[in-house]
């Protein structure tokens, strides 16, 4: 077409606009005003005509109650449940954007086997749809082939505590249930288990009530948990002081009357000054510390070493200022310092588990443990458990051994937890013995530290099964894979998770009718048991009856239960404060003696982070979490991809111009394991010698067609651990280090 | 709840920038890729070590002075009679004035429907008795909706808190400009932080074109102007490429 007939052409439209817009204009004066307003009152919802269906959230463990809105067939809308403790009427962002999980249309649909023998990234797996009786079958030999072979230790699970699945495995014969815990929170539930509670981290804080709320990293509004947000905004509303210790200003720290940026891995050392202002200048709560705490008469000389002006050396903070903020906190009634797995007190640095303590250890000193305005020690109903209401015949014997170490743990083994830092060196070395098969579900390759070597150990692996509701890398590896429904497709009941201040359970209905042909985790596992023989390990098991027989030990039933007016179970209580707690004395042990006992620190001694910056890795590295996004499972979705598509190497702008890096270069950021490629962000609310990258990107399963090829996974650069040098680190919390490591940064 | 002095109040200094709002305005007005009805933006100033984040929740102010509706030269852009800016699509003819013109950035045009999308404050819900659906899923209550007097008297006291705490530029955004906002914003510092114009006006040029009498006429006098001059020259062209054909043709 030549120049001259497109400018006829383009003419020929703009007269053709010009005209049409004029009759249109004038066609307009001509219309009641009662008509054009019709259209933009449209409502999108109708919530009389609407079908509500209860269910509950499980974007994350907080279970927040919701009335799902059902137009035609299709779920259109999440609502929080006002009548539920925890949302109070509202969700988090990610629980609203929920649906675009469900209805994402690259979820897996159908069961499926593997055709290309050959594994890897970039290898596209051929996947042909299966029945589910000929998924069943094959995975059921193939487990009886390896296990007759190699013995029932050589097929592993990986997946979060699941008491049937758990049965199976004992069935089996493997100890090697391998979960994420280490990478997530148990430095922190070292710390509670043996100070507190004996039994993990209580989740559940009344921060509404808190007038001083101090944050080393913890980023409750940036997290996006419905009632962390909840509970701070309401504090803050009410005139609460938030302070913030974080390297990178999140969006707590945006928030906070006060922004520290403390220099990273340090934090213990500013807990360890509190200490010794509020002990040597007897801030503390004597009445609380002197009926419900041990061990203080140890603390107060232990903390006499620690004074300001030798934190302000190691963390940068002026000794005035830790002063200042250690009065503060103890004088302004109930401070309280809140932590939610992976803050700076979670498995970030080798020394987290000692920040954990004197965290717990602060807490106690103004006394907000199980008390208004701090954290409280969940008031779940008690429901018997599987084996109780199953009571299983007697295992074969077994290898104790584990294939992470975690059986080694001195006090973690107790716990259904498991480490993910040590996981791949012992499939690729063997060690102590090969490890043929594993079934996994719900973790994914960039979940893991040192994802790229996490990925080589997948790929060793004889036979991979993986259960999944979108299709992530790990089932682009997988042998078969067995797909799940979504939440909004299943039915059951939960505890308030992150806020339970009185026994409350919520009940789920199906929302949305199965979209795909998928099968619930529980069946699988009953078929799998059922086809390899070990039937009579479930005998007279099935999910509704265990559901059943759970209500009935509190008085109720499923069909009563299923019939709940608000979809809640529960009348509120007020709040009975703990007298007792439960450790060795009975009191909170501000001295750990569990901690001793196995040979740990029972205080708190100063410890430096394991990696320092050298010349070859200059900066300090830390994470953070894009507030539309749940971990590496929602980059996928429609709308949050769009607000959020990709993570960035975020660096401090000064530093940047410095190194010559303008903002949306292409750089390589390094560590001693592994190198990624990212685009530069440049802000100024960072500390120059570190660099932030947002957690979750990285995908590159060619099936998530938003988010596959996006930004990179920050996991490639954590170190991994053979179980020996993780031993090493002698740390009652097994921490994974997930933040314990320096790095490079180049143009690219 | 009488609609017709009602406002919003949206009170950045407990907005956390989830984009709740975002996701919910999205999912139920259907909304394609790109087109939003309300956002929220994080804004950042100052230099390392006092940086100042602040969150900037956009979306149409629902001015009473507004530019848009003297902007728009169809008559598709107006109040309601309750003062909330509605845009007729049956009537618009996309011409984008009042994008070009809004002096916040609120008004967007979605391709993919071929209309201009901006909030409606969810008036039809709120005819309903019910809040927009932003203020009913703001998961930290920042986003509130009532009588007008009420939502200044929350804004006013906020504003008195966070000068307390020594917020000494608060300030209700919406109260004075252009003649009252309905969606008035409590700000931690002063509106420019924001990236909203501290005294918002509206363009002279739009000023003289709103008094313009008869404009739907105008455009079609003016458009058959155009016909008749898109015709003419087409045949004066149209002669002149025959007579150079002639021409060469000898």
């Amino acid at each position: 077409m030549s120049d001259r007939e497109r400018l006829k052409l383009d003419r020929r439209d703009f007269i053709k606009t010009t005209v049409g817009a004029g009759l249109a204009a004038g066609i307009g004066l001509g219309v009641p005003k009662f008509v054009r307003a019709q259209e933009q009152d449209a409502l999108p919802l109708n919530e009389e005509s609407a079908k509500v269906v209860p269910s509950f959230c499980s974007v994350c463990s907080g279970n927040c109650a919701i009335e799902a809105y059902v137009q035609n067939g299709r779920v259109v809308h999440l609502k929080g449940n006002i009548h539920d403790q925890a949302a109070t009427g509202r969700l988090c962002v990610k629980g609203y954007n929920a649906l675009d999980t469900l209805y994402d249309p690259d979820r897996v649909k159908q069961p499926m086997k593997r055709t290309n023998p050959n594994k890897g990234p970039n290898e596209d797996p051929k996947f042909v749809e299966i029945s589910w009786e000929e998924a069943i079958e094959t995975v059921a030999e193939k487990f009886n082939e390896i296990r007759e072979e190699y013995g029932g230790h050589a097929i592993s699970f990986f997946h979060r505590s699941h008491p049937f699945s758990q049965r199976l495995g004992r069935a089996i014969g493997t100890p090697n249930f391998i979960a994420h815990q280490s990478t997530c929170f148990t430095t922190q539930e070292a710390a509670w288990h043996a100070m507190v509670t004996g039994s993990g981290k209580p989740w559940t804080y009344d921060l509404k009530n808190a007038k001083y709320i101090l944050s080393f990293g913890c980023d409750l509004l940036g997290k996006a948990k419905n009632m962390h947000m909840q509970h701070v905004t309401e504090a803050l509303r009410n005139g609460a002081k938030l302070v913030v210790l974080d390297p990178y200003q999140s969006i707590t720290a945006s928030k906070a009357h006060e922004w520290i940026p403390i220099k990273p891995g340090t934090d213990l050392a500013f807990t360890l000054a509190m200490i010794h202002v509020i002990t040597e200048e007897e801030l503390y709560d004597k009445e609380f510390v002197e009926k419900y705490t041990t061990g203080i008469e140890k603390v107060i000389p232990f903390a006499r070493r620690y004074t300001p002006e030798w934190a302000e050396e190691i963390t940068e903070v002026p000794a005035d200022v830790i002063r200042k903020i250690a009065r503060e906190f103890a004088q302004t009634p109930p401070a309280h310092i809140p932590s939610h797995k992976r803050d700076a007190a979670g498995p970030n640095y080798v020394n987290s588990t000692k920040l954990a303590q004197t965290q717990v250890l602060l807490n106690a000193l103004v006394g907000t443990i199980d008390r208004p305005g701090g954290a409280l020690i969940p008031r779940n109903p008690s429901l018997p458990g599987f084996n109780v209401i199953f009571p299983p015949p007697e295992f074969p014997d077994m290898v104790t051994k584990r294939i992470d170490g975690w059986d080694e743990e001195p006090i973690m083994h107790t716990y259904y937890r498991g480490n993910m830092a040590t996981i791949a060196d012992g499939i690729l070395s063997e060690k102590p013995y090969p490890v043929k098969a594993a079934l996994v579900r719900g973790y994914n390759t960039l979940t893991f530290p040192n994802a790229q070597r996490m990925t080589e150990a997948f790929r060793k692996l004889d036979f991979l099964v993986v259960c999944e509701i979108i299709p992530t890398e790990l089932v682009q590896l997988a042998d078969v894979v067995f797909p799940e429904p979504h939440w909004l497709e299943t039915s059951g009941f939960a505890n308030r998770g992150y806020n339970s201040s009185y026994p409350q359970l919520a009940l789920r209905l199906p929302a949305s009718e199965p979209l795909h042909n998928t099968k619930g985790f529980g069946s699988i596992i009953l078929d799998l048991a059922d086809k390899m023989g070990l039937g009579r390990y479930f005998e007279g098991v099935s999910g509704s009856k265990f559901d059943d027989e759970r209500l009935k030990a509190i008085g109720t039933s499923w069909e009563e239960f299923k019939q709940l007016p608000n979809g809640l179970w529960g009348d509120e209580k007020a709040l009975v404060p703990r007298e007792e707690f439960n450790t060795p004395s009975g009191k909170i042990e501000l001295y750990a003696t569990v901690f001793e006992e196995h040979g740990f620190d029972p205080l708190p001694t100063w410890q430096p982070k394991r990696e320092m910056p050298s010349e070859e890795y200059p900066f300090y590295f830390v994470i953070n979490r894009p507030i539309v996004h749940k971990m590496a499972a929602t980059q996928n979705n429609k709308i949050a991809n769009e607000l959020c598509p990709e993570n960035h190497a975020v660096m401090n702008a000064d530093k940047a111009a410095e190194m010559g890096i303008k903002d949306g270069d292409e750089v390589i950021v390094k560590s001693k394991v592994n190198e990624v490629r990212l685009k530069a962000k440049l802000i100024q609310g960072i500390r120059p010698d570190t660099v932030m990258i947002e957690h979750g990107f990285g995908h590159r399963s060619k099936a998530l067609s938003l988010a596959n090829g996006k930004g990179a996974n920050d996991g490639d650069l954590i170190p991994d651990f053979t179980v020996e040098e993780f031993k090493k680190l002698r740390d009652p919390g097994a921490g994974a280090c997930m933040s314990d490591v320096c790095l490079s940064i180049r143009k690219a | 709840m009488s609609y017709e002095n009602t406002a919003m109040l949206v009170d950045e200094s407990l907005c956390t920038g989830c984009n709740a709002c975002t996701v919910v305005c999205k999912q139920l007005y259907e909304l394609p890729y790109g087109i939003f009805r309300t956002k929220i933006n994080r804004i950042s100033s100052g230099s390392y070590p006092v940086v100042k984040d602040y969150f900037d929740k956009r979306a149409c102010f629902h001015c009473t002075d507004a530019a848009c509706v003297k902007a728009c030269p169809t008559g598709a852009c107006q109040k309601d009679e309750n003062g909330l800016t509605m845009i007729n699509s049956s009537l618009c003819i996309t011409c984008n004035w009042c994008v070009t013109n809004c002096p916040f950035d609120a008004v967007q045009p979605n391709r993919t429907n071929g209309v201009i999308e901006k909030c409606t404050l969810c008036s039809g819900r709120i005819k309903a008795d019910k809040e927009p659906f932003c203020a009913e899923v703001c998961t930290t209550r920042a986003v509130k909706f009532g009588t007008r007097r009420e939502m200044l008297k929350l804004g006013r006291k906020r504003v008195g808190e966070l000068k307390d705490q020594g917020y000494t530029n608060a300030y209700i955004y919406g109260e004075q400009e252009l003649n009252g906002l309905k969606v008035l914003t409590v700000l931690t510092d002063k509106p420019e932080n924001y990236n909203l114009p501290s005294n918002p006006k509206i363009p002279m040029s739009l000023q003289v074109w709103k008094y313009i009498p008869f404009k739907p006429l105008m455009f079609a006098v003016g458009g058959l102007a155009l016909s008749f001059n898109a015709i003419h020259t087409r045949k004066i062209k149209n002669l002149q490429e025959k007579n150079k054909k002639d021409k060469g043709g000898k």
